[in-house]
């Protein structure tokens, strides 16, 4: 692992303290690596320049959202986390994108061989004005297990578009948790395919907008197999005058008997201006199936707010505590304290304003 | 020791008068009951003491130690002292017993300091094993997916851990069964101390076996219209209400007069006309 004094200099102060008790930390600044990637066994890390034609056309496949022009396709570098077959990976990787450049286009492919299991956390930062395009595609092969945990903080004069894609194998699973507090107009969209028996995706997203923020949230789950189990839930809070919209389908297609589709969507306005829309879709073509969907948006509960009030909390800290709870279902994936404490920290100073 | 002092109360929701008048003064040591059949404003006045958005006061005070109640918010009351045992508390999920009930400790301490940490959860694990409760509870949402009793026994667990000089239970023995009864009974009463002013709400004098008080006192029409001891609880056991109706010439002890429900029509949306 390179030394710490390397990793701070490319990061900005605010994450300082996250450095010194997170292990396997990877830096990532305006396309480059910084510093030794970690060794851990069964895993390497590479930076790829030229691109197969293979993984072109997966882009181009899976990302008509993003602008991915040939231009800045050939200024990107991309991270490979590869993890051999039936490897293990005890601790999370943690992995962060740094950028103070005005326009770049960041990419990652992970590679999980049969059996595999890797734990991984990304953060995404940058603090000026700039045009970002993240690129993740995630390859998910028979029996392998990748959970996902991602951060994503810019800033207020930034553009970015966010995309994630995920092939799941047979008896694959992955598991994103994805936590969009960024200031920044956004673009966020995140692709499952679960392409043989038994693979399973669960996309967890929050959302928090501020000032006159738009974000929207697109979220596909495409069950591609029988047996497949796809579950999304978008949890959002919108303040001020902000803007945050949920998309999320749940795909069967014919054929692919007994599989499952779950959604769900749960929003808080913090403000009268604010607006939230979530859109739960579900696109059966198959009866044998189980499907849902939900969607709760609304103010804070005044009945829930009297109640904590009635113990003593002041309306702003019960609005806190009440906002920290959607937070829940994140936080019970990231096992690392200083890393929850971050997490309070960012939400405190993104919901106060 | 506190002392709540409510004098010439009135309240309303809705425009529609709840409260008519209430005169009742809580001492710290001291547990006062009130006993009333359904609709009588029981529960109404132990809203209004603790401040519910919901009901409006027009005439009237409520002070504590002196201070004017009234003037204050919810917090800013419990934070002076009250406590509300709620008839049926709010579902928070997201938020777990052990942090909220951290936060309203803290909140409640004058120096801004933090409860120290190893002390709150001797304490509080203490408290989860006196009322016979689930060991994860701290870990648990608060109040998310509890059974009824569970609900109730945890708002004992709050005022025992948050230690009011007022504390008002509303109908804390609706929906136990007598094991939890008891539990709750024995909690409450080892709580009793000469700091603790305690008024409890109850349709039955079951919670009194459990409990004892020294005063009763009998709501009707928004008004308290018998005060006595603990003979006054054996004579509504025995004899019910009625007597002190025909005593004092009431009718209706209700304070609004039940309505009969617009029938539904079952042709149309049934769900959309009943929650019309």
């Amino acid at each position: 692992m390179p030394g710490l004094d390397t990793l701070s200099e490319a990061l900005p102060e605010s994450l300082h303290t996250l450095l010194g008790t997170l292990k396997n930390v990877l830096v990532f600044k305006n396309g480059q690596l910084i510093g030794t990637p970690p060794d851990i066994k069964g895993l390497s890390i590479t930076l790829q320049t030229e691109y197969s034609l293979d993984e072109k056309a997966l882009i181009t496949n899976f990302d008509k959202t993003n602008t991915f022009t040939e231009e800045n396709l050939k200024k990107a570098n991309t991270l490979r986390i590869h993890v051999e077959k039936g490897i293990i990976v005890k601790e999370p990787l943690n992995i962060f994108f740094s950028q103070n450049e005005e326009s770049t286009v960041d990419r990652m492919t992970v590679i999980l061989e049969e059996g595999a299991k890797l734990s991984m956390f990304e953060y995404l930062e940058n603090n000026k004005t700039a045009a970002i395009n993240y690129l993740s595609n995630a390859r998910v092969k028979q029996g392998a297990k990748l959970t996902y945990t991602a951060l994503a903080n810019n800033h207020e004069k930034s553009v970015q578009g966010i995309t994630r894609n995920a092939w799941v194998d047979r008896l694959g699973e992955v598991q994103y948790t994805l936590a969009q507090f960024g200031d920044g107009k956004t673009a966020h969209d995140t692709l499952v395919e679960l392409k043989e028996p038994g693979a399973k995706g669960t996309v967890s997203i929050v959302a928090l907008t501020s000032a006159k923020q738009e974000v929207v949230i697109k979220t596909l789950v495409d069950h591609q197999a029988t047996d497949s189990e796809g579950t999304i839930n978008h949890f959002g809070v919108a303040s001020d005058e902000s803007f945050l919209v949920f998309e999320g389908t749940g795909k069967i297609g014919k054929g692919f008997k007994r599989s499952i589709a779950r959604q769900n969507n749960n929003g808080l306005l913090m403000s009268p201006n604010a607006r939230l829309d979530a859109n739960p879709f579900l696109l059966i073509d198959e009866y044998d199936v189980e499907a849902s969907h939900g969607a709760a948006i609304g103010q804070i509960d005044e009945d829930q707010l009297y109640y904590l009030m009635s113990r003593g909390l002041t309306r702003k800290s019960a609005e806190e505590l009440i906002i920290h709870g959607f937070l829940a279902p994140f936080q019970e994936t990231l096992d690392d304290e200083s890393l929850n404490q971050h997490l309070s920290t960012l939400l405190e100073i993104k919901t106060r304003r | 020791m506190a002392t709540l002092e409510i004098k010439n109360l009135h309240a309303s929701v809705n425009d529609i008068e709840i409260l008519r008048g209430i005169d009742l003064t809580i001492k710290g040591g001291e547990t006062h009951a009130i006993m009333g059949p359904n609709g009588t404003g029981k529960s109404t006045l132990a809203s209004v003491i603790m401040g519910h958005p919901r009901y409006e006061v027009t005439k009237g005070t409520i002070t504590l130690d002196g201070e004017d109640v009234l003037s204050m918010s919810t917090d800013e009351r419990a934070r002076a002292g009250l406590f509300l045992g709620m008839q049926s508390p709010a579902e928070v999920p997201g938020v777990t017993n052990s942090d909220f009930i951290k936060t309203a400790i803290n909140a409640k301490r004058k120096d801004g300091s933090s409860v120290p940490l190893f002390k709150f959860i001797r304490e509080y694990d203490k408290a989860v094993q006196d009322l016979k409760m689930r060991e994860d509870l701290p870990h648990r949402f608060l109040n998310d997916g509890f059974s009824g009793g569970e609900k109730k026994r945890n708002e004992i667990l709050q005022m025992r851990m948050l230690k009011p000089s007022i504390a008002i239970l509303d109908e804390i023995d609706s929906g136990l069964d007598v094991d939890a009864l008891k539990v709750v009974g024995e909690n409450v009463t080892k709580m009793k101390n000469d700091d603790l002013g305690l008024l409890l709400i109850t349709h039955y004098q079951r919670l009194l076996d459990y409990i004892s008080a020294d005063k009763v006192h009998v709501m009707m029409q928004g008004k308290i219209v018998k005060s006595g001891g603990v003979s006054l609880m054996k004579t509504i056991d025995k004899d019910g209400y009625d007597w002190i109706k025909e005593e004092l010439g009431i009718d209706d002890e209700k304070v609004v007069p039940e309505k009969e429900e617009d029938p539904v029509l079952l042709e149309s949306c049934a769900t959309k006309e009943a929650t019309k």
